[in-house]
Order: structure tokens, then sequence, then C-alpha cells
């Protein structure tokens, strides 16, 4: 699957991960401190980096900093045990891709790890599915199994914004936002109607838009 | 009632001031009695001298030729009796009054010419006398001396004496009434900068522990250094407390995250379905072990002291509270519940620290949908009461009983017969967090009069 490196001070997380992540088919690099860490980062083509923070003789925000200054754009994951918000967003405008606190749950950390080596490919996608609904994005349209979904071009934008953040609401106003293209300042009710017209075009494809009272819609 | 330092100082003012001037009025009647008897001494004894004159001898007898007239005269007021009595050298009492008593023996038999002499006597019905005793020769008459006895009563001396002393009572008490006056004013301009210092203070939002400026008087320079000293101990200590949080976190989590991979691991490894069981409730347990662990830490980390130290700003409680939602409604719908957001018309700001806010908030939502059941409902609203945002977080789900209300803030509380694998630290961290933001808290009933509403107001931002 993916080329890991996992930059983990603590022995027995890091034997665990290793494991863990082989089992899951990754082959796994493992560097005990930030100096090995960077070394191996610079040296080898790594697909993704877990990297933890306070890791002995060089921490992991300056390994981090250092990685992202000679240019290397493999996704970072940062692994560690602060979790305030600054710490968070330090992180993350350090130049990490994601960030993950201890204790985390197994299978969210190889979800991210999924997403992050994703992302890489995202250039290539072309696809998003739900249900019998595909959208392809580069043909511009959305299929119900084989069959073209006709839809009109504010039907096709507001559908175009709930699958790519599937699973997540998308608040009203980011939709209104979104069809600012082709209407502005649409009403509240107009959306409304859209939602409901989208809803019964897709009943066949078992792909379901939820209302969330007073935030927005969901894909789930 | 509590010392006032304005009252203090006006008591410590008025208690000696009052009592020098009573002091001084009381001297002041005696300087003056001795003035007043200084300046009728004279008149008395001026009187006696004309009596002396009127000393006429006749048929070999002495008589004084004294008509009422002149008697008018010789009593200076008409405040005073005057009496007067002529004696013989030999004590006969040649004219006058019987009420005076006789002359000192000494000057009735010596005969010789000498200076007045003056005492004060008590006569008949009590009254005090003053009365000159003069010897006269008298070398034209057959005798060769008289002695001239002239009495007053005081009346004119005394009241002398209490006017001097009552003028000068009330220019002193004048003077009392100003000072206190001014020492009031004085002491009210004085004590402006400690006013000041406590605005400042209550002003303050529990958080801020930078030093306070010193452009005060000297006196009050003092206590703001200590003041100052105090809130540079109280920030180092928190400051340790927060890397001992940090640190503690770092250390339980690592192991944490262990066990958890391991566990994870041979989930992975093992096929037998019991076994698998087993590692099933580990990994629960683990993971309830883990928000534990977590909570724990947000609560340290939001506890009043703690707290100081974040960055408060203006912030959209309305704005924090629908992102929050957002990120809790697919979970909600795995649950079945639903969610309702509704919102305020206007932004409901709040001076405050955007992450504990959002640890609030998601508490709250949480723990209503870790007790609903499915097809339950969640009500998220904001509203703004006179500038005041409330936050409140309603569901229809199985309610806390009203007598159990008090206690659910308490760390580790959990209400007796409840199943659900809470943490007991939810409220006590949204506790925790409102103080914080000097809001209250409130649990009551659902609008339709089961289910739970808490309800968070905040101090209103319009001031």
């Amino acid at each position: 699957m993916a080329y890991i490196l996992l930059a983990e001070d603590d022995q027995s997380l890091s034997d665990g991960l290793t494991r863990t992540l082989q089992h899951s088919g990754h082959t796994i690099d493992s560097a005990m401190n930030g100096v090995d860490a960077e070394f191996a980062a610079s040296y080898n083509a790594y697909d993704l980096l877990i990297l933890d923070i306070g890791l002995p003789q060089r921490d992991g925000l300056t390994v981090l900093a250092n990685l992202r200054r000679d240019g290397k754009s493999l996704p970072i994951l940062i692994l560690t045990a602060r979790d305030t918000p600054e710490d968070r967003i330090h992180g993350l405008d350090v130049g990490a891709n994601d960030y993950l606190c201890k204790p985390f749950n197994v299978g969210e950390l190889e979800a991210r790890i999924r997403a992050l080596l994703r992302k890489e490919k995202w250039a290539n996608q072309t696809e998003i599915r739900c249900g019998s609904l595909t959208h392809n994005v580069r043909a511009n349209r959305f299929l119900v199994g084989d069959q073209p979904l006709e839809l009109s071009p504010r039907e096709y934008l507001v559908l175009e914004l709930l699958l790519q953040r599937r699973g997540r609401v998308v608040f009203k106003n980011d939709l209104i936002e979104h069809l600012s293209s082709l209407d502005r300042d649409l009403s509240s009710n107009a959306l409304d109607i859209v939602i409901h017209r989208l809803r019964k075009k897709l009943e066949a494809s078992g792909c379901v838009i939820q209302t969330v009272k007073g935030l927005g819609f969901i894909i789930e | 009632m509590k010392k006032s330092i304005r009252h203090q100082l006006l008591l410590w003012l008025l208690i000696p001031l009052l009592s020098l001037a009573l002091f001084s009025t009381a001297v002041s009647y005696f300087l003056g009695l001795a003035l007043a008897r200084s300046i009728y001494d004279k008149q008395l004894s001026n009187s006696a001298d004309s009596v002396i004159a009127r000393i006429k001898a006749k048929d070999n007898k002495l008589t004084v030729d004294l008509p009422p007239a002149a008697l008018a005269i010789l009593r200076h007021n008409n405040r005073d009796e005057f009496y007067f009595q002529v004696v013989a050298p030999d004590g006969r009492i040649i004219s006058g009054d019987k009420l005076l008593p006789p002359p000192p023996a000494v000057l009735v038999q010596s005969g010789e010419t000498s200076e007045p002499s003056f005492r004060t006597i008590l006569v008949k019905g009590n009254r005090e006398l003053r009365v000159v005793t003069l010897s006269v020769p008298t070398p034209d008459l057959f005798v060769d001396h008289v002695i001239v006895q002239a009495g007053e009563t005081r009346n004119a001396r005394t009241e002398l004496a209490g006017q001097i002393s009552i003028s000068i009572f009330l220019a002193q008490l004048a003077l009392i009434i100003c000072g206190a006056v001014a020492t009031w004013i004085g002491v009210g301009r004085g004590l402006r900068p400690l006013k000041k210092i406590e605005q400042v203070v209550e002003s303050r939002s529990p958080g801020d522990l930078s030093l306070f400026q010193t452009d005060e008087p000297v006196e009050v320079t003092s206590l703001i250094n200590a003041l100052n000293r105090l809130l540079k101990q109280l920030d180092d200590d928190l400051q340790l407390q927060k890397r001992f949080t940090s640190n503690a976190a770092h250390q339980l989590r690592t192991p944490l995250a262990v066990v958890t991979t391991y566990c994870d691991l041979a989930r992975k490894m093992e096929k037998d379905p019991e076994v698998q069981g087993v590692l099933a409730e580990l990994e629960s347990g683990i993971s309830r072990m883990s928000k534990l662990v977590n909570r724990l830490l947000v609560l340290a980390r939001s506890e009043p002291g703690v707290a100081a130290s974040r960055n408060y700003a203006n912030v959209d409680v309305s704005a924090i509270a629908a992102s929050v939602t957002a990120a809790h409604v697919p979970q909600a719908i795995r649950n079945k519940i639903e969610f309702e957001f509704l919102s305020a018309a206007e932004p409901a700001m709040v001076y405050g620290d955007q992450a504990g806010l959002e640890e609030l908030i998601s508490n709250l939502v949480e723990n209503s949908i870790l007790y609903l059941h499915p097809g339950g409902k969640i009500i998220v609203k904001i509203s703004v009461v006179n500038g005041a945002p409330v936050l409140s977080v309603e569901d229809d789900g199985p309610g806390i009983p009203e007598d159990e209300r008090g206690k659910v803030y308490e760390r580790f509380y959990r209400i007796a017969g409840t199943e659900q694998p809470g943490t007991g630290l939810g409220l006590a961290i949204v506790k925790e967090i409102a103080i914080a933001h000097r809001a209250t808290c409130e649990i009551t009933n659902g609008s339709t009069g089961k289910g739970t509403c808490i309800t968070i107001q905040f101090p209103s931002t319009l001031q």
C-alpha cells in the first residue's frame, strides 16, 4: 500500500503502531528521535510521515519546519499528547497536514492515513459516489446507476457541494454563496425548493439529503 | 458595619477637637470671671468711695446722706443688688444695711488707711456677695476713722464670663465644623485612587492577570505594588500548573495510546469470536478511560486560574454553536436523533475564549446525544436579550430530577440508575467554563415539560 515513516520515541507505542500498520498492508520505517526522523525523511521517498512532537534530540515541530523548508511536500500527520487548540493551530501552521491527539482510536488513525494518501491523488480523482449516485467530475455529470440524472444548474451546484462535503453539515449560507454565480441573493425558501426537487430526483439512488433545522443539509 | 476610613478619620479628628473645645471653654470661663472681677471690683471700690464722700457729722453723730437717686447711681447695673455699711471704730454700725457681715476685726481697730480689701461671702438666701472694705481716716470728724463696706451680687460678673466663654466656644465650634467638612471632602478626594483601582479590578475579565499601572499617589503605590506582586506570583503558579497539566497529559496519554494500539492489533490478529468479544469489552473500557483522561485535562484547563492565561477576544457564540452543533450532526444521525438550531437575528457577542466556549457547547450537546433515545430531538438555541447572549440546549430525553439539579455539576457525580457510559465530568466542565465567562448556568425542564433544558446566560456586552 504505502511507504510510511513513523517517528515516535515511545518504544512500545512505536512497535504496536508498526505492527498494526503492517497488518493493514503498509511498509513502515521507524525513527526513535528527531534527528534520525529528519535524516530518513530527507533521503527516502516516503508516502507519509507520522510525527510525534515530543521527540528527543530534535522536537517534532523543528523536524516539520526543516522538512518543509527543504521543500519536502509529503503529507505529515502529527501524533501528539498536546491537545490545546494553540498546539493544533501551531502544528498545522508550521506545515502539518493533519493532527491527531493521543490517546487515539486506531480506526480513526487508519482512516486519516487513508484520507491523507487519497488527498495526494485527488488531482486524478474523477468520481465521487453515494449509493448508486455517481458524480463524474471530469464530465460534469451525475449518474444514477447507468442513467444520467437531469439536473437544473441550481440543482447541479447544490448536489455538487453536498457530495464534496459528504458526511458533514453544509450550512445554508455556504450553499447560497455557492449558488451566487447563478443567482445573487438567493432566498432561503428558494434553496429549500431546490433541495425538495433534488430529493425527488434522488429517491431511487439511495442517497439521502437530510435537513438539519436551522443549520443546513447533510448527505451521509 | 465595616469600618470606613472616612468615618474613622472624622471620629479621631472630632473627639479630641471637641474635648479641647470644651476644655478651653471652661478655661475661658474662669479667665472671664477673673477679668470681670478686676473690672467690677474697681467699680465697687469707687462706689465705696462715693459712700465715704456722703458721710456727714451732725450733732456729734455721724450720718450718711444717701438719697435713692444717688443709690441708683452707685449700683452699676440693674441686675445686681447693692449694699453698703458704715461702721464706727468701736464696731457700731453707723449707717447702711444690716445684711453685710461685720468687717474684719484687724481693720476696725487699726484705724490705719489701707488699700481696699475684697472678699467673697455667702449671705442669707444663699447669695454670693462681693464685698469691699475700706478704712478711711476722718480728720474733720470726731472719730479718727470709719470703716466702709460696699457689696454687690455677682450676676453681672458671671454673665460677662458666660458671654466670653460662649462666644469663644461658638467660634471654636464653627472652626471644628469647617474642619470636619474639609476633612470629609479631603479624605474623599484622597481615597479616589482606591475607587479607581476598584473600578479597574472590577472591570477586568477573570482571566486577566496583567500588572496594574502605578501613576497613583505614593500611599497607593505600595498597595498596587503589593497587588502586582500577588498577581505575578499567581501567574507564576498558574504557569507551573499549566506545565504540570501538560506534562501529566503526555505521561498519561502515551501509555493509553499504547494500550489502544495493542488492543486493536489483537482484535485484528485474533479470529476466535469469544476472544473477540473479550477484546471488544477491553476496547470499550479503554475508550472510556481515554475520554475520561481527556475530560480531566479539559477540566484542569478550564479552572478559572488556568483559563486566566487564555486569550480572550470578542467572539460570536452563535457562530461557535453552529459549527459545534454541525460537528455533532453525523453522530446524531447515526443515533437517529434530530437536531434543530435556532439562531438569533443579531450576532451574540461574548468576550471570551473560543476554545473554552466550543468545549462548553460540545459538552452540552454530547450529553444530550448520550442520554437521548432514538427518535429524540435536541434544540440548540441562541438568543440575545438586552444585549446579553443566552445559549440553551434542550432535549426531550429522560430529564434531570429537580433534587439532582444542584449536584450534577459536581465532578464524577452520576445520577443513580443511569446506564450511559458518561464520564461524570461534562457538566462540571460546563460550569467551570461558564464561571470563567461570568455566565450563569441553569437547569430546567424542556419546553414541553419533560426532558432537560440547560441555559447559559452570558453577561451583557452593552455597558
